[in-house]
């Protein structure tokens, strides 16, 4: 086959030429075991690097790149017989055409790619090549001066005009740092990003990068270093800060030239103060990734990274916020330093203001002022942004737990106490109240100091304020005393998920009970669990789950009481079809709002569910036999879908299930008196049945409204006919998808309207967790009074082809007064 | 082949102000810019248009092919009225669409102060801006314009300030760069200098930061900031003398940011008049502008302030704390001075000055630490307040200088537009830097660069690649010389090189070959082709680049025009004939001198 493509090859159009050597590289890397074919593609290809045509050297150089070695030697008809392939394409970074030589570097970076070592010789081809006129030969040569300076860090090379010789390293970072000023836009941005990966370059040369002054000198000797600071010192460059100190000192000594543009010389600096936010973005990058590696740097490098926080552009400012964030375990933050921080809190934007509060609540403060001007800032915030509530909560949480000894002595002042006299009981709605709260309890953790100045009332709010946002208030060891004597049974969590399992396993033999005993055993237990739910936060969504179920079984059992009595008139029919709708409405709950409900439990309830169908097909079958057909399809479809599900999970079947399924032939063709025999038949077999929560964890997904809250008196006034937007800000837990969530507007006229939040309003927390930022848009007709709207969060379920709504939250109301339109 | 550029600057030349500099290149000439001085009020603010003309009332469009104004701040162009309407010039004065734009206000300024405040006399009119404006050719940035057949222009964008721009002026084969003022560090509203490698012959670059290395440029604004609120919040009252254009939109902008985001309420006042103009410029000239204006401007154009408001005489007096922004930027004539007259006793005040001041200025003294004043009217003027300096102004800092001359690759450099013994200090950097020549000229000082000229040579693409195609040797190799045959024909006055086929052709000369053979005798036994056989050996080795073809009557023909053949079948002594055409005179001679020289090589074999 290559003889015949080596014929065609010859074809005169080079564009032929370069597609057919292109095939040919494809080929190659499909058949890597084949080394004869290989190397016999490759050889072709070397023939026609000879090509005039820059398209089919290009192409060659690719293939010589995707498919060959470094090592690996070639046929060479000019010199000696054989050269290795990492000389000959050596040779072409200097070819006339500057895409043929970018073509050559990246074919060595492609073998670099491929796992295969390059030799140090080309390294000074790729410095040399760093001077092209061409920016993608200078990119090329770039990225491969990177990856020598990983492959070979520690090898010496000369520097020029002189004899000492450097690390491969330090050199190619210094060149690379001086790529940071390079006349294109991508080359400066490759650069950035390059620097930010060569951690083993010397303290000294990432020094240098901060400071635009000191002299690249350096690249010398280390006295040289030193000599180099000390004219910094002696001033031999002005600032531009003060006038008239930039008059010329004596000369210089001509040995000590100084090589301005080499050099790793303030190359951050730059890259920073680049006019493209990509380039800045890049450089930010790699000075944090830079300075996680040395403590040292991160403390050099951090007033640079504050200073971003002033950027012009919002991504730029954010990326500043989250790269300290990562250097937390290096700094210390100055008060001069917060001072720039904590004026980027009154940023408009929330993500940054989020983003910073969480940095933050992770930083190392210096002094007692900072922190105190931190917390003034947070409660500055909150009065101008009221709804960065929780997150100013958890922020001051965290400055708490993390500078007891800062906070000792400002808690005086931020409690409000006063040595003789008592103050005033502070208002417990009081967010900024809650806030300073927040700071003082969690310093308190590892200062009991602090919990010697609480006042009464301050222990009243502690206690409030530990049940309802457990999260942000720890337990404090006196508290729990007090507690103690307050509330002598406080229910653990232990205590309620045994409880839990307690009552789960005197639900075993509810199949088998009476159906009058087991109502009533029903009936105490779900309201047992109501009580659970509402005592204990975090088992609650289990006992919830139980409770729910319990409560289908219940209607269920009520149900067959009434199948008992066996009156068959239309209002008797009604009254079950209402308790079999209940039925349903609760299981697909239970089916959707849950998550970690195990295979076992699922199947119980899909058999809860499939239980109410049946009794509703029945019904309705007996009513009226002859326009069930439809209905009588989804039920089959259900039905097997079940037993499908069952076999997949090697699960039973409740004897119901197991006498239907093995009619189920005759239900699908059977006459309709045949299906109504075997379907009565079955639905004497139903029964109530227990549950075993295998998982006693359950989640239970929630959605908390902050915006609207619901509380404003003031109607929002519009224009009828034209619209008005109502933000709604909310947080979701245990979502899985949130596509399926919908924002529900109810209008008093009783209509009803989904709206779809775009999938760019909501942020993702945590794995589970999204923050809901966005509008809904209302818009109504006349009316004679102000009235509500009720905006809810409801999630759609999709159960085949029925779509229904489930609510995540209770609907908050709006008060909303339309006007006329004046004319 | 060597020309000249020659190069004298009738102003800026080892000064800062009355940029005005005269280039002859290729036998053009250019004026580069042609500003005012800032420093004095005499005939020497304009520079000196007589070493341009021989005599009185001879005009200067015989003497100039054209004018280039980089920027429109007056000390680039703040002579052009003058020159062309008064002392007389008709030509071309090419400017960016911004400059254009914005100079003739300026303009119109200047000459409101000198003739109406100051009452001068015999000064230009509004009539001469605009006549003077009506010569202007417009320039878009990367755009070559033709000024006649031979000179070509091409502006770069400059930073510094809006519309400002750097030109690539080239006559043949030679070109100068010239930078006007120019900034690598992006501002708030502006971008970098940008030049690509265009390898001019001669730069001419400002130098006016020449021993500068500046901080960042965060620091600078950080520190202006702080300042700014320290003072205001104390109740005094921040003058900041600017000229109108420029550093002042770049401050507005972070003032009123900063105000923004502080939410402070004390007012910003800026001099009415030049400013609502300007301003409105800079928001139709977006394209010029930085990164972050250009993005935003759809939302919200960074131009419309809304805490800055126009200023009026009467605020002078108002108690409480203000910031004001006033011209001219030097504290040497209008409101700034008036203001800066006023709260100078007041030790709560404060007074920033954001860029460089010309000796002589108001502001100049203040920086050097004077305390007190002598006003015009022999008054003294104690100065109280506190003075503060910080390096706005958008030039190039020394490393930004040596960037720039890293990105183009002179030849040679120039240094303008700066003080005398900074330059020196640059001057020193860059020849060791560099390795390139730098001059430093002083005003009327001429500089002579001799430069090498090249001859341009036409060839077709088809020989140029037959050529290439039969020596397309491999790897690569920059240093190995290749040989073209090929005619030089002189047509008009260019100069060709083309296929000897056809030169003969056009010439109607019928093709002569020459060629050259010669016999040598070798005393050798045994017969002809062993012999022939033997040379073929040797040949192969010594000529490893040719193609050696060995046909089987005994003959060895290289490269198809060379022959060697062995005759004289049983005879002790073969004749060797060895026969080449005059093309290829250097691979026959040496296989003759190889073969006569030392016929035991042959036997050797």
């Amino acid at each position: 086959m290559l003889v015949n493509v080596d014929s065609i090859i010859s074809d005169q159009s080079h564009k032929v030429k370069a597609e057919l050597i292109h095939s040919l590289c494809v080929l190659g890397k499909a058949v890597p075991e084949r080394t004869d074919l290989q190397s016999s593609i490759i050889a072709l290809a070397k023939q026609h690097l000879k090509d005039p045509d820059h398209r089919v050297r290009c192409v060659c150089l690719e293939l010589i790149g995707a498919i060959g070695s470094p090592e690996q030697e070639v046929v060479d008809d000019s010199h000696e017989p054989f050269i290795p392939i990492q000389s000959l394409l050596a040779g072409f970074c200097g070819d006339q055409d500057s895409r043929v030589r970018a073509s050559s570097f990246n074919a060595m970076l492609q073998f670099h790619q491929r796992g295969l070592s390059l030799r140090l010789s080309i390294y000074q081809q790729a410095c040399q090549s760093l001077t092209d006129d061409y920016q993608d030969v200078r990119l090329s040569a770039m990225k491969l001066i990177w990856v020598l300076s990983h492959l070979y860090p520690d090898s010496l090379v000369p520097v020029s005009d002189s004899e000492d010789e450097l690390r491969l390293v330090d050199d190619g970072f210094a060149k690379i740092c001086n790529m940071v000023n390079d006349i294109s836009v991508q080359v400066r941005m490759e650069a950035a990003v390059l620097l930010g990966s060569l951690h083993q370059v010397s303290p000294k040369f990432l020094e240098q990068t901060l400071d635009k002054k000191l002299m690249s000198n350096m690249r010398r000797k280390k006295s040289a270093h030193e000599r180099a600071r000390e004219h910094f010192a002696s001033g031999e460059w002005a600032t531009g800060q003060k006038w008239a100190d930039d008059a010329p000192k004596e000369e210089l000594d001509p040995d000590n030239v100084n090589l301005m543009n080499i050099g790793a010389c303030g190359a951050f600096v730059h890259g920073t103060e680049d006019e493209f936010l990509e380039v800045r973005n890049a450089a930010l990058d790699s000075l944090c990734e830079l300075a996680s590696q040395s403590a040292s740097f991160a403390n050099l490098s951090q007033d640079s990274i504050i200073d971003m926080f002033n950027d012009e552009i919002e991504s730029v400012r954010l990326n500043a916020i989250n790269s300290l964030r990562k250097l937390n375990r290096f700094i210390t933050l100055r008060e001069d330093q917060l001072e720039i921080i904590l004026g980027v809190l009154q940023d408009f934007s929330t993500k940054t203001r989020d983003s910073l509060r969480d940095m933050l609540g992770e930083m190392k403060l210096a002094t007692r002022e900072c922190l105190s001007k931190c917390i003034y800032s947070l409660l500055d915030n909150l009065r101008r942004y009221p709804q960065d509530k929780l997150s100013i909560w958890k922020c001051m949480k965290n400055l708490g737990s993390h500078h007891p000894h800062l906070a000792l002595p400002l808690v005086p002042e931020l409690l409000c106490l006063h040595p003789y006299f008592d103050t005033p009981e502070p208002d417990m709605d009081d967010a900024a109240y809650i806030s300073v709260l927040m700071m003082v309890f969690n310093s308190a953790v590892e200062c009991p100091t602090v919990v010697t100045m609480f006042q009464d009332h301050t222990w009243r709010h502690y206690h409030y304020l530990q049940d309802s946002l457990p999260d942000l208030v720890p337990k404090l060891e006196k508290s729990i005393r007090v507690a103690e004597e307050a509330k002598p049974e406080a229910v653990a969590h232990s205590d309620v998920r045994s409880f839990l399992r307690n009552l789960i396993s005197g639900l075993d033999s509810l199949p088998n009970m009476e159906l009058s005993t087991a109502q009533p055993l029903l009936e105490t237990m779900v309201r047992d669990l109501q009580q659970v739910t509402e005592l204990n936060q975090k088992c609650s969504p289990s006992a919830e789950f139980v409770c729910v179920y319990l409560k289908t079984q219940l209607l269920l059992t009520k149900l067959m009481n009434q199948q008992g009595v066996q009156c068959s008139s239309s209002i008797a029919d009604n009254q079950v079809l209402s308790l079999i709708d209940q039925i349903l409405g609760l299981t697909r709950k239970l089916e959707h709002q849950y998550l970690g409900v195990s295979s076992v439990d699922h199947a119980l309830i899909q058999q809860t569910r499939l239980k109410a169908g049946t009794l509703q097909i029945l019904t309705k079958m007996k009513s009226d036999p002859t326009r069930c057909s439809q209905a009588k399809e989804t039920y089959l479809q259900q039905l097997q879908a079940l037993k499908k599900y069952l076999e997949t999970n090697e699960l039973a079947a409740d004897p119901c299930f197991v006498y239907l399924f093995s009619v189920l032939n005759d239900l699908e063709n059977g006459k309709i008196s045949d299906i109504l025999k075997h379907l009565q038949h079955a639905v004497k077999s139903i029964a109530p049945c227990g549950i075993s929560l295998q998982n006693s964890c359950i989640r239970r997904v929630t959605a908390i409204m902050h915006e609207p809250t619901g509380s404003s008196d003031n109607p929002i006034r519009f224009t009828t006919g034209l619209t008005v937007t109502v933000p709604v800000h909310a947080t979701f837990e245990n979502v899985q998808n949130v596509d399926c969530i919908r924002l529900k507007v109810h209008y008093p006229d009783q209509k009803s309207y989904l709206i779809t939040p775009k999938k760019c309003h909501f942020t993702k927390l945590n794995p589970l967790q999204y923050k809901l930022i966005s509008e809904v848009i209302i818009s109504h007709s006349l009316w004679s009074d102000q009235s509500h709207v009720e905006i809810s969060i409801v999630m759609e379920t999709r159960d085949g082809e029925t779509v229904s709504c489930q609510e995540l939250c209770r609907p908050v109301k709006v008060p909303v007064a339309p006007k006329a339109a004046k004319r | 082949m060597a020309s000249e550029i020659k190069v004298t600057p009738l102003g800026a030349g080892q000064d800062v102000g009355r940029s005005c500099i005269l280039l002859t290149i290729g036998g053009k000439n250019i004026m580069l810019d042609c500003g005012m001085h800032m420093g004095y009020n005499d005939e020497r603010r304009f520079p000196d248009f007589t070493y341009i003309t021989d005599e009185e009332g001879d005009r200067l469009t015989d003497h100039l092919d054209c004018v280039i104004i980089s920027h429109f701040h007056l000390d680039h162009c703040g002579a052009l009225p003058y020159m062309s309407e008064m002392v007389g010039y008709d030509g071309p004065i090419y400017m960016t669409h911004p400059t254009k734009a914005i100079c003739p206000i300026l303009l119109e300024d200047y000459r409101k102060i000198t003739v109406e405040r100051k009452g001068e006399e015999n000064f230009f009119t509004s009539e001469m801006i605009k006549n003077c404006m009506k010569k202007v050719v417009v320039v878009n940035l990367h755009e070559t314009k033709q000024v006649d057949e031979e000179l070509e222009i091409k502006a770069y964008y400059a930073g510094h300030v809006l519309g400002a721009a750097m030109f690539h002026i080239k006559v043949g084969q030679q070109s100068v760069v010239y930078t006007g003022d120019y900034n690598m560090t992006p501002d708030r509203h502006l971008g970098a200098a940008w030049i690509d490698k265009c390898r001019p012959d001669l730069l001419i670059t400002e130098s006016t930061y020449a021993t500068t290395i500046r901080d960042s440029k965060r620091c600078r604004e950080r520190d202006f900031l702080k300042k700014v609120h320290d003072c205001v919040e104390k109740g005094g009252k921040v003058l900041i003398p600017v000229f109108a254009l420029g550093r002042a939109q770049e401050l507005c902008i972070l003032l009123e940011s900063y105000w923004d985001r502080m939410n402070i309420k004390v007012p910003i006042y800026f001099s009415l008049g030049l400013t609502e103009k300007a301003n409105h410029y800079y928001k139709l000239f977006i394209t010029w502008t930085s990164q972050k204006i250009k993005k935003t401007f759809v939302q919200r154009n960074m131009f419309e302030f809304k805490h800055i408001k126009p200023f009026d005489r009467a605020f002078i007096d108002n108690p409480g704390p203000m910031v004001v922004f006033a011209t001219p930027g030097m504290l040497h004539a209008g409101l700034s001075l008036q203001i800066f007259k006023k709260w100078a006793p007041n030790e709560l005040n404060m007074v920033i000055m954001p860029g460089y001041c010309v000796a002589g200025t108001v502001g100049h003294k203040i920086l050097n630490g004077a305390r007190k004043l002598e006003l015009e009217n022999k008054q003294i003027l104690d100065v109280k307040l506190s003075v503060q300096y910080m390096s706005f102004s958008a030039h190039a800092d020394a490393k930004g200088i040596m960037q720039l001359i890293s990105q183009c690759e002179p030849r040679n450099v120039m240094l303008v537009h700066g003080e005398a013994a900074k330059m020196d200090f640059l001057k020193n950097k860059i020849q060791q830097e560099f390795g390139i020549d730098c001059y430093k000229p002083a005003n009327g000082e001429s500089v002579t660069i001799e430069t090498t000229h090249n001859i341009h040579v036409d060839i077709p693409l088809s020989l140029l690649k037959r050529e290439a195609s039969k020596t397309g040797l491999l790897p690569p190799d920059a240093k190995r010389p290749r040989v073209l045959h090929g005619a030089l024909v002189m047509r008009g006055n260019r100069l060709q090189i083309i296929d000897p086929s056809q030169a003969l052709k056009e010439m109607g000369v019928e093709e002569h070959h020459l060629r050259f053979t010669s016999t040598i005798s070798i005393e050798e036994e045994g017969p002809g082709n062993k012999v022939a056989e033997k040379i073929y050996q040797l040949v192969k080795r010594k000529l490893k680049d040719f193609s050696i073809h060995y046909s089987s009557d005994g003959s060895i023909s290289i490269s198809d025009s060379l022959l060697i053949q062995v005759s004289g079948d049983e005879d002790e002594t073969k004749s060797v004939l060895v026969s080449w055409s005059h093309q290829d005179e250097d691979i026959g001679s040496f296989l003759l001198q190889l073969l006569r020289e030392d016929p035991s090589l042959v036997q050797a074999v």
